[in-house]
């Protein structure tokens, strides 16, 4: 449950009011995610600060919905299904920059977004029940219906 | 006189203990005192998450030399027979034990607060500290 965790800090970044800090642990040898609000003391310490490459920020400040990145998923194009009244919704509220709608006869529409698939992702689709269904990939559509198993 | 006032982080190795609860998080040293940081999450055999305190008497023992610095002040944990009693199941705490200073090179401790202790009391053995003069701390920070 608690850790100490030396951390080389290169983002911080705000999800539905909360914020997070984004940076290279040490403990774990990779980038983490931490909540603020669960970060407790912290030091400066003398440790030379490891550089991130620009790119790798990018990622976690643009193409990430929300802030945990699904382990092992990369970029890619996410389609879902969408029903008339959600349509109307997404068009007021975009979900993320690269949303994009195609709008069929009847109003309900096939988006796309270009995203690194997160649970956040994940969840916000899973929240809309039956109005959206997500068709590609078929990974993520899978992991949302485990997803919902677990929740129950 | 030149004094050192340099103050050092660790994180200890506690090998199994690390499983322990309360954790030991981190050891802060300086001349002027040894601070350990734990996390501890309330147990769950209890209704309300039952309660926390430390032991007026609790010492690091360093292992070999057996010289003993003694508890000097605490952080969010009531000294004995004062007691912290968590509302829930869920609660959880992350408390610091100040202790008088000890020498700050690689060795192992022990963390006694009862010697002759059952199964609450918190009691930790050989914890090693390694890389003392490692990672130095530039300024704490404020939440």
């Amino acid at each position: 449950m608690f850790k100490h965790c030396v951390v080389h800090p290169f983002l911080i970044k705000e999800f539905e009011n909360r914020w997070y800090l984004i940076g290279y642990s040490e403990s774990h040898d990779a980038i983490r995610i931490f909540g603020f609000d669960r970060i407790s003391e912290p030091f400066l310490t003398n440790k030379p600060f490891k550089k991130m490459e620009t790119a790798q920020m990018d990622i976690y400040l643009n193409d990430v919905y929300g802030v945990y990145p699904i382990a092992g998923a990369k970029k890619e194009k996410i389609q879902i299904e969408v029903n008339r009244e959600n349509t109307q919704y997404f068009q007021a509220y975009p979900l993320h920059e690269s949303q994009h709608i195609q709008k069929h006869n009847h109003g309900n529409s096939t988006i796309t977004f270009d995203l690194i698939p997160s649970y956040e992702l994940a969840r916000y689709f899973l929240a809309q029940g039956r109005n959206v269904r997500i068709t590609s990939p078929k990974w993520l559509s899978d992991f949302t219906n485990e997803l919902s198993h677990e929740n129950r | 006189m030149k004094t050192d006032k340099k103050t050092y982080i660790v994180q200890p190795i506690t090998g199994d203990q690390r499983k322990k609860n309360p954790s030991v998080l981190r050891m802060v040293l300086n001349k002027e005192y040894t601070r350990i940081d734990f996390g501890y999450a309330a147990p769950w055999i209890y209704k309300k998450g039952g309660w926390i305190r430390i032991a007026p008497y609790t010492f690091i023992e360093v292992v070999g030399s057996k010289n003993r610095y003694l508890l000097k002040e605490t952080i969010n944990i009531p000294v004995a027979p004062a007691r912290h009693d968590f509302e829930s199941k869920a609660d959880w705490k992350v408390f610091s034990l100040y202790f008088e200073p000890i020498p700050i090179v690689d060795c192992s401790i022990n963390i006694i607060e009862e010697e002759n202790p059952d199964s609450k009391d918190f009691n930790y053995y050989d914890i090693k500290l390694e890389k003392v003069k490692d990672v130095e701390m530039v300024m704490e920070i404020q939440n």
